[in-house]
């Protein structure tokens, strides 16, 4: 099969850019792994019994303008392996049991982010989550985690999320943020002058959901975070203490908190991994996340005819994923005609991108997140690999992620290494980009044998 | 609002809300899931579901007399 | 910086670090020279084959010697590296090659290796989670697997712990020949050149041996080959024995943590490339041709080693006449891991004069020298 424009990912920015590409009378495909269109931010309700949100109805309308303009939206569908070739790109693609081939002309890579999480004692008891699962079961499917939840971490997902939980009258113990948002603010008040100008929706829901969870009871700390889990089958309380600019712990403000479900996030990273198996340039810019492709201002990458738009690109918030989508579409479609490309919103893309690097001044990591794992901590979910077994590996030489990940096993499990290597990378070393090699999903055996 | 959906867990026959994933209707029910991460990256939620073994169930749909089978084997 | 050692070694991998571990137990100064951080390619990318059947005559012998001595290394470090001796199966798809299986089990009786052949009957009753397409098998007991990542790193370490200097990131950009002997090599090393004095140089760098020894006139002929490999999710056991099958190019084992490894295509494209393409990926799924119980089971993962071939697929081992002081020890053509500890032994024993246990000669570099 083929087409002119392929796009990864049905959230924000791939919706957009294959809307673009598709009005403009290119032969689109759409594909995204989830069986719903929507991606994280516009996560559509699947068997939740509440009404949607108004941001649940913009992404439907969305949706409902991707369909109307002819593109083929094709959800439940994985992309696990590709290859560049001179005149577009070769997608080979999962749908449960069935392989099948897409050729096309174009790409558009919109693959998203997924949270960044730090292993701390106790984080793998049942009950901790990460807080976008939170938001997931509770805006997709209007299921709790549990009766008393602590959010702790970093990011406005935290707040955002939490506020969403108490609407619907779970209880939320504590919302810790660990940046002071104000005072780093004005550190830099060019920087946050300028990231929120024209940011009211945005100050609106922030300050509308700081309303909430105050007329809930549930104090939001800013400087605090949460130190280690307790409990013994599950998650039955958690240490918080004070932490200072760098996310250490400040000594002697330890208390316990009861709860029996925690929500951790320390805001998002990039989901590259189609991106670098295809070989684009990558570059590694914590500001923005970690490691970003570099793309040109029409959203190119180094590979002639792959676009890359979103928060693959580096992490910016839904609007700028909008804008960075139509950017895309349009040099996806400049590219395959051969036209100039059509007008780009340039003064949404300004403010989009100065709140971007207002989110990145606030939201970067601190070096005390990597100092929460004790030798017992397990660092790598999957292989239970433990923090003590990556320190003895590197101080025995191995110095780069891909010799831990050798010695270690930790992320030769299912998930590949996307939870626990970002974190093994703050152990180890910097390093280039890891590897990416096909599969990027797991793929059956029989369905590969049969089609190959 | 959803059609109930029935199910089987290790044996037990259980109702789901018809649209949920299968951990949101095995957490509904208060079992344990294994969920972390909730979108399918982190594969702890992994069950075998109709004897197919490391299916991850946060990202995957009840079905009518989905035979779900949680623990051990699912590596 | 200057260094002198009574032996260099170049190269970290299993055969070079074997080659350090055996000289320095014999008192020998030892530096061994490795341009990544430790070993990296073939020694911890293969499939971990520990066998000593399907062999030729000479590498039979030498697994023979391995094997002894890998369980002596792991029971003397108390490391784990994994090892079952879970037996081997080549199976045979026609009754022509259960035929030439069969003779070869004969030879392989002459040298004290015990194997079985098996009909397709014994072979549905032994192995029955196999596929019943084969027309019987040849069945080593004594044979298994292991760790390779584990196994080499063991050999390296305790390399170290007999008196074996290792020096990491040091890329060897010279070899100093001076009057028809090797007398030491040139490195560069995080910025710095290093100059090491040896009397006795050992080579062993894998498919990049070539290169190097081509400066001073040796010409080896090694061709460097892609073998792809990829891995299933973790799965409950499934399979006891390392299969193999020739005539598929496939083999397969099952990992201590579950995963079923899957490899047997070598690609010659005239590359160094290390990227697996999708057409070795759909070859490898046909494991499951072998084994169907991989049918409801996923790949997760696929890497590639670089193979170094020689003509004859068997290792080039000794010292080409007209270069003093300089031993081969390379072209092991996917071997490697398994002959690593016997290999590193006899580079010992040749180093010092002594009979090697085994008899090598039929690998002598200068088999091809006339070419």
């Amino acid at each position: 099969m083929s087409c002119d424009v392929a796009v990864v990912g049905a959230g924000a920015a791939g919706l957009r850019a294959a809307t673009v590409a598709a009005r403009a009378g290119l032969s689109t495909v759409l594909v995204d792994s989830y069986e719903r269109a929507g991606g994280q931010f516009y996560r559509q309700p699947a068997s939740t019994p509440y009404p949607p949100s108004p941001t649940q109805v913009e992404g439907r309308e969305l949706i409902e303008a991707a369909y109307a303009a002819g593109v083929e939206v094709r959800t439940g569908t994985s992309v696990w392996d590709a290859a560049a070739r001179p005149d577009g790109v070769t997608l080979w693609l999962t749908a449960g049991d069935r392989l099948s081939t897409l050729e096309c002309r174009t790409l558009v890579v919109a693959t998203g982010a997924h949270e960044r999480v730090a292993p701390f004692p106790g984080w793998t008891l049942p009950g901790v989550h990460t807080a976008g699962a939170v938001q997931a079961l509770h805006k997709g499917h209007g299921v709790p985690v549990g009766e008393r939840v602590l959010f702790a971490g970093s990011g406005p997902l935290l707040l955002v999320a939490a506020a969403g939980l108490v609407e619907t009258g779970t209880r939320v113990v504590e919302v810790l943020e660990a940046t002071r948002p104000v005072r780093a603010g004005a550190r830099h008040p060019w920087a946050t002058a300028a990231g929120l100008w024209r940011q009211g929706e945005r100050l609106r829901e922030g300050l509308g959901g700081a309303v909430r969870l105050r007329r809930a009871g549930t104090p939001l700390r800013t400087g605090w975070g949460s130190v280690r889990a307790l409990g013994g089958d599950r998650v039955e309380g958690a240490v918080v203490s004070r932490v200072d600019r760098d996310w250490r712990p400040v000594a002697g403000t330890e208390r316990t908190v009861s709860c029996d479900a925690i929500a951790t996030h320390y805001s998002l990273v990039p989901a590259t991994e189609l991106l670098r198996l295809l070989g684009a340039r990558m570059a590694h810019r914590p500001e923005l996340g970690g490691w970003v492709p570099t793309v040109a201002a029409s959203m190119a990458t180094s590979l002639p005819g792959v676009f890359a738009a979103g928060d693959c690109t580096g992490i910016g918030g839904a609007g700028l994923s909008l804008v960075e989508g139509e950017l895309a579409g349009l040099g996806a479609v400049a590219y395959v005609t051969g036209r100039e490309p059509g007008r780009a919103p340039l003064a949404t893309l300004r403010r989009e991108r100065r709140f971007q690097r207002l989110y990145g001044t606030l939201f970067t990591p601190q070096p005390g997140l990597a100092e929460l794992a004790t030798p017992e901590t397990v660092v790598c979910r999957c292989e239970r690999v433990t923090r003590a077994t990556v320190d003895a590996a590197v101080a025995a030489g191995a110095r780069t992620v891909q010799s831990v990940k050798a010695v270690t096993r930790c992320g030769m499990g299912p998930c590949q290494g996307r939870i626990c290597l970002p974190a093994i990378t703050r152990l180890a070393d910097a390093g280039p980009p890891p590897e990416a090699r096909a599969p990027l999903e797991p793929v059956p055996f029989e369905a590969v044998a049969s089609c190959g | 609002m959803s059609a109930t959906v029935r199910i089987e867990v290790d044996g037990r026959e259980m109702p789901a809300r018809g649209g949920a994933s299968v951990a949101a209707a095995l957490l509904a029910t208060g079992l344990p899931a294994g969920l972390f991460c909730g979108i399918g990256v982190c594969h702890g939620c992994t069950a075998t579901v109709d004897g197919v073994p490391g299916v991850r169930t946060c990202v995957t749909t009840v079905a009518p007399g989905m035979r779900v089978r949680t623990g051990g084997d699912s590596s | 910086m200057r260094l002198t050692a009574s032996v260099a070694v170049v190269g970290g991998g299993i055969v070079g670090s074997a080659a350090a571990l055996f000289l320095a137990e014999r008192g020998e100064d030892v530096i061994v020279l490795e341009r990544a951080g430790g070993p990296t390619q073939a020694s911890v990318r293969n499939a971990g084959g520990v066998r000593a059947q399907c062999r030729n005559r000479t590498e039979r012998r030498l697994a023979l010697a391995s094997i002894a001595l890998w369980r002596d290394l792991a029971d003397r470090t108390g490391v784990d590296i994994e090892y079952r001796q879970g037996g081997n199966l080549r199976v045979a798809l026609t009754e022509p090659t259960l035929d030439a299986l069969a003779t070869e089990s004969v030879e392989e009786a002459q040298d004290g290796l015990a194997t079985e052949v098996w009909d397709r009957a014994e072979l549905r009753r032994r192995a029955p989670y196999l596929s019943d397409r084969f027309a019987g098998a040849k069945y080593c007991a004594t044979d298994g697997h292991a760790n390779p990542i584990l196994a080499t790193w063991m050999v390296v370490n305790a390399a170290k712990a007999a008196g074996a200097r290792y020096l990491t990131g040091a890329d060897v950009t010279h070899l100093d020949l001076d009057a028809g002997r090797v007398r030491g090599l040139r490195a560069t090393a995080g910025g710095d050149i290093l100059r090491i004095e040896a009397p006795t140089l050992v080579h062993a760098a894998g498919p990049w041996t070539s290169a190097l020894a081509a400066t001073i006139g040796v010409r080896l002929p090694l061709t460097p080959a892609r073998n792809a490999m990829l891995v299933s999710q973790g799965a409950p056991p499934l399979l006891p024995e390392f299969v193999s099958s020739h005539e598929m190019k496939v083999y397969l084992r099952q990992a201590k943590a579950g995963q079923v490894h899957v490899g047997g295509v070598f690609t010659v494209d005239g590359t160094f490339d290390q990227r697996v393409t999708h057409a070795e990926i759909a070859h490898l799924a046909r494991a499951v041709e072998i084994l169907p119980g991989l049918g409801r089971l996923s790949i997760l993962r696929t890497w590639a080693g670089t193979l170094d071939l020689t003509p004859d697929h068997l290792p080039l081992l000794g010292t080409p006449s007209g270069v003093d002081g300089y031993v081969v020890a390379a072209g092991f053509s996917g071997h490697g891991f398994c002959l690593g500890p016997a290999i590193g032994r006899t580079i010992a024993e040749l180093v010092r004069g002594e009979p090697t246990g085994v008899d090598v000669t039929a690998l002598h570099p200068d088999r091809f020298a006339a070419c």
